[in-house]
């Protein structure tokens, strides 16, 4: 019996409109989607390997400026760009690139990696230079957001799992073939589940397809786990929608359109309005501080400390007792030791507001960790991120890697222009250099959330649809 | 004939228990949206006012130092928020709120809020705006959907037909009475707004234009809808396949398209990334903006030519301050260099921001977004206008400070001054673009717009030719 069914079903499909229209559909936006996101990620590469390039080149040009003039003896120059000064050496030629290695899935899934800096050029100046390093981008594209294959999945998909599943219940109903069919031995409540099981069996077979031929065309590997990851989630969701249109398909069994509104309010309701809630209560319970008062803060803590400049070195020698023993030479009143001493001391004033920034945003992450849970789509949408390393995580953890780097970079250069010693072409390899940034192989396990959500619905769909309505 | 079917679908259409949960639903989104527009405009406003008065404050309190240390202390302009962020705070998350006005450099705008955001804000916030662009029309998809259709399943049309009622004045009233049951939603949302916005302290004459055009581009935006809706519904073979098909039109205009214009525009009119951005400013201004005019002949040239003007052998003979006249043609130089650059920047921006309002053909919804954002004062023009307006203040502090520094400092080899030149600055203050600028920005969404005014028209004429009474 259940063959003849699923032959039936096979043979419905094969005939509807609709369903060819949809399939056809859903795979011209994957393709699209995988052109446009394949797009953005060869243009960062592009950019990526030309700093690269620069930041090979850098130490190699600055040693052989300096060995020049050790061997000629002679610098003509101003003194604020000779590369041996150490306020010249620590503001420019010393500046040092640290890219984020954006994953073939980043071509996927875009995630935060338009918004967030994949590339820092650090000197030992002030901190706010690395904050400012933004892309350049289209503000009214990255406000719509990126059509990539994320998008795809979380927005589309469900959209084709219900033009495929929102009258299998009804349409016996409307077509008049109800009577015919419960004269038959089976119970109806076993035909619609076959022909959903048949239906899910299919989309994930299509699904599964596509997704192994993309990762194909696109190099994405299908061994380091990340690809499994992210089709996995895929794969669940897609599990959920089907137990979501069980449901609702149980619920009105009579009128497919009544079934297809609900199932439309469904995923307006949690795609589109659940996660600007979330946002809105986690935002209304951690506010973010302002980056303009940020700004305002620290031009008052400058002005504070340029008022009494004397006081700043000797406090920041307390904090460095390793420079008291040798004063020989240290001027408290060159620039770079005032400058450099100023904004060291500044940074300690603000800091408190600086560090409420990460603070905020990590109790807002925990609220919508917990809320997230109301949301489907937010759920796959984290995932998602973890898989293609493009979660705000990953960038936080780029920007501390980087944040790191910066401190290591600007306590021995503040340390050499107090000492006033010039660097020589044997010390350029002592220079503090970054290390190549990691990104984490997150896993969410978020296969069990959407089994269970979805075990809920088939259980509640399963007792609508024996209590036999018909 | 078409009032009487008007003010019988409307009547009824207000009556239905329909409306009434969509009139809840509808309200209650905005009320969120209004408490986000309210909340989001107090604090901007709050911050942004205080910040600015904070920065001149500190600039005219800097004390005694060179007018050029002063020039590289600087201070920051900042775009005021507009009023009617309260309506929708469209690209505000996305476009920096503050520039440094420094010598030598004209900074990017700093302090984008969405760089502090997390992942989840991405999927969009609740704004009244949100609420009228993308919710009302499909609220007038679940009101309309079986406006025709219905007839046709009670068998009620050939009754109908047997009154003077033709096809056409049947479908207009329908059309017309589901305008009217959503205008009514869409005056109230834009009156309790302007009422907010006046109790705010926003002066009323600053907003009621924009507001008014708001309103009459959403009207005709509803207007097509509901036609197109009320074709649909007597196009459609059921009340489920004309509901159906309206779900996934609206999504497709609200979702799909919106989404895929701009993604396919940035892959047509790539920008340049920052990096690549900020290498051509380099290069140009070591090069000089032909590419063969390197920055160390400039200087050269620039130093005999004052000499030559003043007829004098050496620096130390002039009875101005070197110093300050070449600061200022370095500034002017990098001026050239920053406008070439820059504005091959917003050409590009601008290219990307045509092709979207000509890709919003395929969406009306995409067009109307863009108007709202337009006149809510939270786009890109506007942006780009505080820019321009916030270079042109960086230009002139820069020449005012090394005018004073080549003219007062001759001879003097610590020259200093204090807030007597410092107060000759004024603090920066934003010009709010003209309606009328605004309105010539927008002029191809409202092309668009009417466009599809006209499409849906035409849509009702042909579905009214072919609704017969014998398709009851």
């Amino acid at each position: 019996m259940i063959r003849t069914i699923i032959r039936q079903d096979w043979w419905m499909i094969r005939q509807h409109f609709l369903y060819k229209l949809l399939t056809l559909v859903f795979g011209v936006c994957l393709l699209l989607a995988l052109w446009n996101g394949n797009g953005i990620y060869q243009s960062k590469m592009k950019t990526h390997a030309a700093i690269d390039s620069i930041a090979r080149q850098q130490p190699v040009d600055h040693l052989q400026q300096v060995k020049a003039i050790e061997e000629t003896g002679v610098y003509t120059g101003s003194p604020f760009s000779d590369p041996r000064a150490p306020y010249a050496v620590a503001t420019h030629y010393a500046a040092r690139y640290i890219t984020y290695s954006l994953h073939p899935l980043a071509k996927w899934n875009t995630g935060q990696s338009d918004i967030q800096a994949t590339y820092y050029k650090v000197t030992a100046s002030k901190r706010q230079a690395l904050l400012v390093n933004e892309e350049i981008a289209n503000p009214q594209v990255q406000f719509t957001g990126y059509f990539d294959i994320a998008f795809v999945i979380i927005y589309l998909l469900p959209l084709f799992v219900i033009g495929f599943t929102y009258n299998i219940s009804a349409q016996e109903n409307e077509f008049g073939t109800l009577r015919m069919l419960l004269s038959e031995p089976v119970s109806i409540t076993k035909i619609i589940a076959v022909k959903f099981v048949f239906r899910f069996l299919l989309t994930s077979v299509l699904l599964w397809t596509l997704l192994v031929l993309l990762a194909l065309v696109s190099k994405v590997p299908l061994h380091d786990g990340r690809w499994f990851q992210f089709a996995a989630g895929a794969g669940c969701y897609t599990l959920l929608w089907f137990g979501v249109s069980w449901l609702f398909n149980a619920c009105s069994r009579k009128n497919s359109g009544t079934t297809a509104s609900l199932l439309a309010a469904f995923w307006l309701c949690f795609i589109v309005l659940v996660p600007g809630i979330i946002n809105m209560i986690a935002t209304g319970r951690y506010p973010m501080p302002s980056r303009i008062d940020l700004i305002t803060q620290t031009r008052e803590a400058a002005a504070d400390i340029s008022k009494k400049n004397s006081d700043v070195l000797g406090k920041y020698l307390q904090d460095h007792p390793e420079l008291v023993s040798d004063t020989v030479g240290m001027n408290y009143n060159d620039f770079a030791v005032k400058a450099f001493t100023a904004v060291v001391e500044t940074e300690k004033i603000t800091a408190p507001l600086r560090n409420l920034f990460d603070e905020q945003l990590g109790s807002q992450q925990k609220i919508a960790a917990t809320l997230g849970y109301c949301s489907p789509a937010l759920v796959l949408q984290q995932s998602f991120n973890y898989s293609a390393a493009t979660h705000e995580d990953d960038f936080r953890a780029f920007k501390e890697h980087v944040g790191t780097f910066f401190t290591k970079n600007r306590t021995f250069h503040t340390n050499r222009i107090i000492s006033q010693k010039r660097f020589t072409s044997e010390e350029l390899s002592s220079l503090p250099e970054p290390g190549a940034f990691e990104v984490a192989d997150t896993k969410k396990n978020t296969y069990i959330y959407f089994v269970l959500f979805t075990m809920v619905c088939l259980l509640s769909g399963w007792v609508l649809m024996k209590r036999r309505l018909y | 004939m078409t009032a009487r079917i008007f003010r019988k679908e409307f009547s009824e259409l207000l009556q239905s228990g329909q409306y009434l949960w969509s009139s809840i639903v509808f309200l209650l989104l905005l009320v969120a949206g209004l408490y986000n527009g309210i909340g989001y405009y107090k604090v901007e406003k709050g911050r942004r006012d205080l910040a600015a008065e904070a920065t001149y404050r500190q600039w005219l309190e800097q004390g005694e130092k060179n007018p050029h240390s002063a020039a590289h202390y600087g201070f920051y302009a900042y775009k005021p928020v507009s009023p009617l962020a309260v309506l929708d705070k469209g690209l505000d998350d996305y476009l920096g709120v503050t520039t440094w006005l420094e010598a030598h450099y004209q900074n990017e705008t700093e302090a984008r809020s969405v760089t502090d955001k997390l992942g989840l804000s991405r999927f969009g916030d609740l704004t009244i705006g949100l609420l009228l662009v993308f919710f009302a029309p499909l609220f007038i998809v679940l009101l309309g959907y079986n406006l025709v259709s219905s007839e046709k399943e009670n068998g009620t049309l050939r009754m109908i037909f047997s009154t003077r009622a033709t096809s056409a004045r049947l479908l207009w009233g329908k059309s017309l009475a589901l305008l009217a049951a959503v205008a009514v939603w869409l005056a109230v949302s834009l009156g309790i707004m302007v009422v907010v916005l006046v109790l705010l302290g926003v002066s009323l004459s600053h907003v009621l234009l924009p507001v008014l055009i708001v309103f009459l581009a959403l009207l005709v935006m509803y207007a097509a809808i509901s036609a197109g809706v009320v074709a649909l519904s007597a196009q459609s073979n059921g009340s489920a396949t004309a509901l159906v098909s309206g779900m996934a039109i609206w999504m497709l205009a609200a979702i799909l398209i919106p989404r895929l214009n701009g993604s396919v525009t940035e892959r047509v009119f790539p920008a340049p990334s920052a990096f690549a951005f900020q290498q051509m400013i380099d290069h140009d201004k070591e090069s000089g903006v032909d590419g063969h005019s390197p920055a160390s002949e400039r200087n050269k040239a620039f130093r005999e030519e004052v000499l030559r003007k003043y007829g004098v052998d050496s620096i130390s003979q002039l009875p101005v301050n070197f110093s300050g006249l070449s600061l200022q043609t370095g500034e002017e130089d990098g001026n050239k260099v920053y406008d070439k650059n820059y504005s091959a920047l917003y050409a590009t921006l601008q290219q990307q921001d045509k092709l979207m309002a000509g890709l919003s053909l395929l969406s009306p919804l995409a067009a109307t977004r863009n108007l709202v954002f337009g006149f809510a004062g939270t786009d890109l023009h506007r942006h780009e206008a505080f820019v321009q307006q916030a270079e042109i203040k960086r230009r002139t502090i820069q020449k005012l400070l090394n005018e004073d520094y080549a003219y007062g400092g001759a001879g003097k080899t610590a020259y200093t001054r204090g807030e007597d030149l410092w107060g000759q600055v004024s603090n920066f203050r934003f010009q709010e673009p003209a309606v009328s600028v605004v309105a010539g920005q927008q002029v191809l969404n409202m092309l668009v717009l009417m466009v599809w005014l006209l499409l849906a028209g035409v849509l009702l004429v042909f579905s009214a030719k072919k609704l017969k009474p014998f398709s009851a």
